[in-house]
């Protein structure tokens, strides 16, 4: 089939390999169907942003909780337009949840391929190394060590995750932007949120 | 084209960044270059009330050793290239040069730390910069 639909959860585990292109596909999809924007503006907008929390604001670590927060908002909503457009069913776990934030939803708003790395039922590391958020920019000396400019993703992350019933924690924890080769985003898996379906049933 | 130096200057004829590629000791030179050749810059671009996108201003004065070629955006900003004198540039290399410096600098004011009007302090401007220059514009 040219397109995934549909639950994971009855999926043979040798199917996952194939599932991982479909995944692939999906992604390329819905990149190609959503309307698009001039990349530099986007860009300068986000620039923008930051740079007028960090002139309100005295504090950096004040300025990476903002985005998170901001991003937080994001992600409440974006999940819906995520699940809308992709199609995609519940995935079956963690791992999963894992494979298709970094192969679908990078791709489909960002038009970013992300990998991971570490991935097990509890965290995963997403690997970036191509950001739109971050192109034209360097950190002037003062903020390299303590800006996480990119804070914003952190929140999408935990937003979304947690309308699909998930508690994460996320963090930047390397960054284009303070001289590493990639950046990373490491989400780590603090709860299952009650109140839905177990896995398994219908 | 062997290029000598090229600057940035800003608004104010305040300057915002100069590489200078020449022998030690010549680099004076150059700033000095760069700065009488502003004033022949003011007297062009104050006599071109035209409507035209005449960004490439040409040659703006011989010296003996070296010829310097100006380019001004439209805010303002001016670019001035000291080449050797000996170096057969065409018209068309030195604008393309130009076009590219152009995009390099448009590059950098789009980082959102940047503030205008200062020196350009880019890690990653001056690395492009030297890749432009020695990337061998052809002569």
């Amino acid at each position: 089939s040219t397109q995934s639909t549909g639950d994971f959860r009855f999926l043979a585990p040798s199917m996952a390999a194939r599932q991982t292109s479909n995944l692939a596909k999906v992604a390329e999809n819905c990149w190609t169907k959503a309307p698009k924007i001039n990349a530099e503006l986007f860009t300068l907008t986000y620039g923008a942003i930051v740079w007028q929390l960090l002139k309100d604001n005295e504090n950096i670590e004040d300025v990476n909780n903002q985005l998170e927060k901001m991003g937080y908002n994001i992600g409440l909503r974006l999940i819906d337009e995520f699940l809308a457009r992709s199609n995609l069913g519940r995935c079956k776990d963690f791992r999963e949840t894992a494979e298709v934030i970094a192969k679908v939803a990078f791709k489909m708003f960002l038009g970013v391929n992300a990998s991971l790395r570490d991935s097990n039922d509890k965290e995963f590391v997403l690997i970036l190394d191509d950001n739109p958020l971050t192109d034209f920019c360097e950190l002037p000396e003062s903020h390299k060590k303590s800006l996480a400019y990119c804070n914003i993703l952190c929140g999408v992350i935990r937003g979304s995750l947690e309308m699909v019933q998930m508690r994460v924690e996320c963090q930047l924890i390397k960054s284009i932007l303070r001289g590493d080769e990639v950046s990373e985003i490491k989400v780590v898996l603090k709860e299952i949120l009650k109140d839905e379906m177990p896995i398994g049933d219908d | 084209m062997w290029i000598a130096a090229i600057a940035v200057i800003g608004k104010q004829n305040n300057p915002l960044y100069i590489k200078t590629l020449g022998k030690n000791g010549d680099d004076l030179k150059f700033h000095h270059i760069v700065h009488t050749s502003l004033d022949v810059v003011q007297e062009l671009t104050s006599k071109k009330e035209s409507t035209q996108a005449d960004k490439y201003l040409g040659q703006l004065y011989p010296t003996e050793e070296y010829k310097v070629y100006g380019y001004i955006t439209n805010t303002r900003i001016k670019f001035i290239l000291i080449v050797d004198y000996d170096s057969r540039a065409k018209e068309a290399d030195l604008k393309q040069f130009f076009t590219k410096f152009h995009e390099l600098y448009a590059d950098t004011v789009c980082n959102p730390f940047y503030t205008f009007d200062e020196n350009i302090t880019s890690q990653k401007f001056e690395e492009r910069v030297t890749e432009l220059v020695s990337s061998g514009v052809p002569s």
